[in-house]
């Protein structure tokens, strides 16, 4: 049993929390112990960071200093979190002036980074530490005919000199992930293309363009929906296409976080979380089920 | 260090960063925003900072916000250039010179008041409800804005929106 202090960001519990469900039914199963903290915004590594980035690494530090108090490694739920709080902890143990002010401003809540612990996303929790032939022992409906494209987004992988866990230009952690499944990892145009989610902020029109690009690329390869490892590309895909239908023609492709597939593969019922998603799902559940 | 003279080093950093850019093109042809919305060309954002030429106003500009943090572009980079953060820097001193988009301020105001980044609504209680999820620890708002107001976050909000005003 391994325990990590578990980072739900603000996306999943408060936008699509069925993928939390998802988290909370499927990781207990591998044996990992997941243990809430009041834990705040990462915060968002576009909008703080871009805004000042001394205030992005102090409220990144506090959080870590939460995990360090219980001793704790993180997990989190989400690529946005997990960019920031890896580059935050991997910088802050490195460079001395960085950390020493934050630190200096930390002081002022009681609080020290200490620089004790170590933080993971936790696709590479699954595909690390449980690996995926324990992944695939556990499959009790395999996703057999079932056409994924597979979605693993900029902020799992970019930086990749810190964040180091998967190639940024050809990423195949989450392909393996799939086919453990018991799917089939299509290839298809823009695989690697950002979901544009960052540039929502400022222009929705432009963001969303960015989102159609994708989904066009997933029907085209006539994949049977579009699966990711982050709740904020989830969220630019599925309640994504409702906004694209007013820019353009009306797409209805199926889109999954992974620990959902995992669990239904799984055998585990997720009905009222699914029925939750935008874009409904009921064809592809008819294909596993039968 | 008074205030000016930071921003002054950090901006001296930035062209120093920049030296190496030979303007192939690589980050704008790699860019997701940029297929989209030419009018944001991180080539042109480099090439601005080169010939030191603000004359286009880039810390005034909006359009560099239009940044969806990918760093496609800092891979492919031939010549090494980090460029995603160099206009992640860009923006920290758009923000120091009372420049930043209504949609960004709302985000960092929302964080400083909530803790969180989205809004808790009535609606998404229930369905946490219907799916038996527990209630989550709640942060310490206190902290928060305690680190807003030392970092000068607090500060750079209020003056963006007096700017706007």
């Amino acid at each position: 049993m391994s325990k990590f202090a578990f980072f739900i960001g603000c996306t999943i519990p408060y936008r699509i929390p069925f993928v939390e469900t998802s988290i909370r039914k499927t990781f207990p199963e591998f044996g990992i112990e997941l243990m809430d903290l009041p834990f705040a915004c990462c915060p968002d590594p576009g909008g703080v960071q871009g805004f000042d980035s001394i205030t992005w690494y102090t409220l990144a530090a506090r959080n870590l200093c939460l995990a360090e108090e219980v001793n704790l490694n993180i997990i989190t739920a989400c690529s946005g979190c997990f960019e920031t709080l890896k580059v935050s902890n991997t910088k802050l143990k490195n460079d001395t002036r960085l950390k020493d002010k934050v630190n200096e401003h930390l002081n002022e809540v009681g609080r020290e980074f200490k620089g004790t612990i170590e933080v993971k996303h936790f696709a590479e929790v699954l595909y690390d530490e449980v690996g995926i032939d324990k992944i695939a022992a556990k499959v009790q409906k395999p996703l057999t005919g079932v056409r994924l494209a597979t979605h693993t987004g900029c902020h799992f992988v970019k930086p990749p000199e810190i964040l180091q866990t998967d190639n940024p230009e050809s990423p195949h952690r989450l392909d393996e992930m799939v086919e453990a499944l018991g799917a089939q990892a299509v290839p298809y145009l823009n695989k690697l293309m950002c979901c544009g989610a960052g540039t929502r902020g400022v222009d929705q029109d432009t963001a969303i363009a960015m989102a159609h690009e994708k989904i066009m690329g997933a029907e085209r390869a006539k994949a049977d929906a579009l699966v990711t490892i982050c709740p904020t590309c989830f969220v630019q895909y599925d309640v994504g296409q409702r906004l694209m239908a007013k820019q353009f023609d009306k797409t209805k492709l199926p889109v999954f976080v992974y620990p959902e597939l995992l669990g239904i593969s799984m055998g585990m019922d997720f009905t009222t979380g699914l029925k939750m998603h935008t874009i409904k799902v009921t064809p592809i559940l008819e294909k596993i089920t039968g | 260090m008074t205030e000016s003279t930071e921003l002054l080093e950090k901006f001296e950093e930035l062209l120093e960063v920049t030296k190496l850019c030979y303007q192939c093109g690589t980050c704008a042809g790699g860019c997701p925003v940029f297929r989209q919305y030419p009018n944001f060309n991180p080539r042109r954002v480099m090439e601005k900072l080169l010939m030191k030429d603000f004359s286009e106003q880039i810390f005034d500009d909006q359009q560099i916000w239009y940044c969806s943090m990918c760093y496609t572009c800092s891979v492919r980079c031939p010549q090494g250039i980090d460029v995603g953060h160099v206009i992640t820097e860009i923006k920290n001193l758009a923000v120091q010179m009372k420049n930043a988009p209504p949609g960004i301020v709302a985000e960092l105001e929302t964080i400083m008041e909530t803790g969180v980044t989205a809004a808790i609504s009535k609606g998404i209680m229930k369905r946490r409800e219907q799916l038996e999820l527990p209630e989550l620890p709640p942060p310490n708002l206190d902290e928060i804005q305690k680190i807003f107001e030392v970092t000068g976050a607090e500060k750079y909000i209020k003056q963006i929106k007096e700017e706007t005003s």
